[in-house]
Order: C-alpha cells, then structure tokens, then sequence
C-alpha cells in the first residue's frame, strides 16, 4: 500500500510498484485493505482519502464476492489516480457544526459558540479561496427536534410529511 | 453521543430510536459525496441533513 509519510496529504505519490498493485485490483473490482478478508463493510483508514478530498470516508459496502459497490470502486479509482498524478487533485473542505452553532438549541453555550466559529472559519476560507478552485462548505446534521416551519420550500417542491 | 445527549435531556428511548434514524450516517455521507465531487461548484454554504431531507441555511433572502 501507500507510504503513509509521503503521501497523508493526499498528494504524495506512491511507489511504482504499489501503485500498479492497487491499480490492477481496481481494475478486477476487488479491495481488499489490510487485514481484510471475507464480505461485510470495507473500513477505509485515515490515509484513504475521496478523490481530492481532505477528509476520510467512513466505510464502504461489499458484496458476498468481495466487491464493491460501482459507486465506491470508481471513487476509490478516482482516489488511486489522483495518487498517481493521472488527475489533477480538487481540494474539498466539509466542515462539520450543528444546529446549536447555526440557530441555536437547549445545548451548552459553550458548545453552540463553538460549532459557530466552524461557520465562520467557513465564511474567511471562503473569501480566501476565492476564484479557486477549492471549495468550503458546512454540513450540519439535524436532530430534528426544534420546529422547521419556518423554512421555505423550493417552488414545485414539496417538503418530506415524515419531517416536522 | 446520543446516549449521553438521552441522559443529559432526559429522553425516552422511542425518541432517541427517532434521533438515531434521522441522524444516519449514510444521510449525511451522500452530500458529502456530492460536494467532494470534483464537478461541484457549491462554495461557501452550509447545509443542514435531517433524514433524507438536505437544507440550505446560507442563502439570504430579502424580506422586503
């Protein structure tokens, strides 16, 4: 696999002949990380990133024969190239606050200031990134608890009944 | 962390079930797919995930 020194930036290229290993795997649709063997989810370390990205996936689904999912092998062919130097690497930042930092909840304030300076640190790597091609953005996830009628809907769009 | 938000709140466990499946995991991993895209132009915003339900906060919008 990858050097972990050269290339935990994501921008680092790897050996050649680890680089051809991992290529020809992509190619049959079989990943198998390091000590992992047999079906059930995939869990990518820190050092394998999304094509370009700054962050580590989560985990990825397989199927009985050891497959992946065609969405996670072309990601993860993405990434390979991107290692390689074959596509050029776009920077992504995704921040994650909360809903106590964006409009407050019944949460410390200390919490809430926190997850509010993400929003701002968005906010200045935006201006700053400006005319790049490096994009910033912000997800919160929802708990759904605090009351959501103030939100509009898109025109021609009707909101999920499940939600609020 | 939603044990400990439970017991700091004092929630039943019907509404923490209720929690737990609006704040999935593979939700919120679906727009961060979408905006590491390298095809993505969205810059600058922040989105908010509520079940399969995507929102976006920061757009201003006039009031009159």
């Amino acid at each position: 696999m990858f050097d972990r020194e050269r290339c935990d930036c994501g921008r680092g290229l790897p050996a050649d002949r680890d680089r051809r290993a991992d290529v020809v795997s992509i190619a049959q649709g079989i990943y198998r990380p390091e000590g992992g063997t047999g079906s059930g989810p995939v869990r990518w370390t820190s050092r394998d990133r999304l094509p370009g990205g700054h962050f580590s996936t989560g985990s990825a689904q397989r199927d009985g024969r050891g497959r992946l999912q065609p969405r996670d092998r072309h990601a993860l062919a993405q990434r390979v190239k991107c290692r390689a130097g074959l596509a050029p690497v776009v920077p992504r930042h995704v921040f994650f606050t909360s809903t106590a930092g964006s409009y407050g909840e019944e949460l410390p304030a200390n919490y809430a200031a926190a997850k509010s300076g993400v929003i701002a640190i968005n906010k200045v790597l935006t201006l700053e990134t400006a005319g790049t091609a490096i994009r910033t953005n912000v997800i919160a996830p929802q708990r759904g608890r605090a009351c959501w009628n103030y939100i509009r809907s898109r025109p021609g769009r009707q909101r999920n009944p499940r939600q609020c | 962390m939603l044990e400990l938000y439970s017991e700091q709140t004092g929630a039943t466990a019907e509404s923490t079930a209720m929690l737990r499946d609006r704040m999935r995991a593979d939700q919120v991993a679906m727009l961060v797919g979408a905006l590491c895209s390298p095809r993505t132009k969205v810059t600058g915003q922040v989105f908010g995930v509520r079940g399969n339900e995507v929102i976006v906060f920061s757009e201003p919008l006039s009031a009159r």
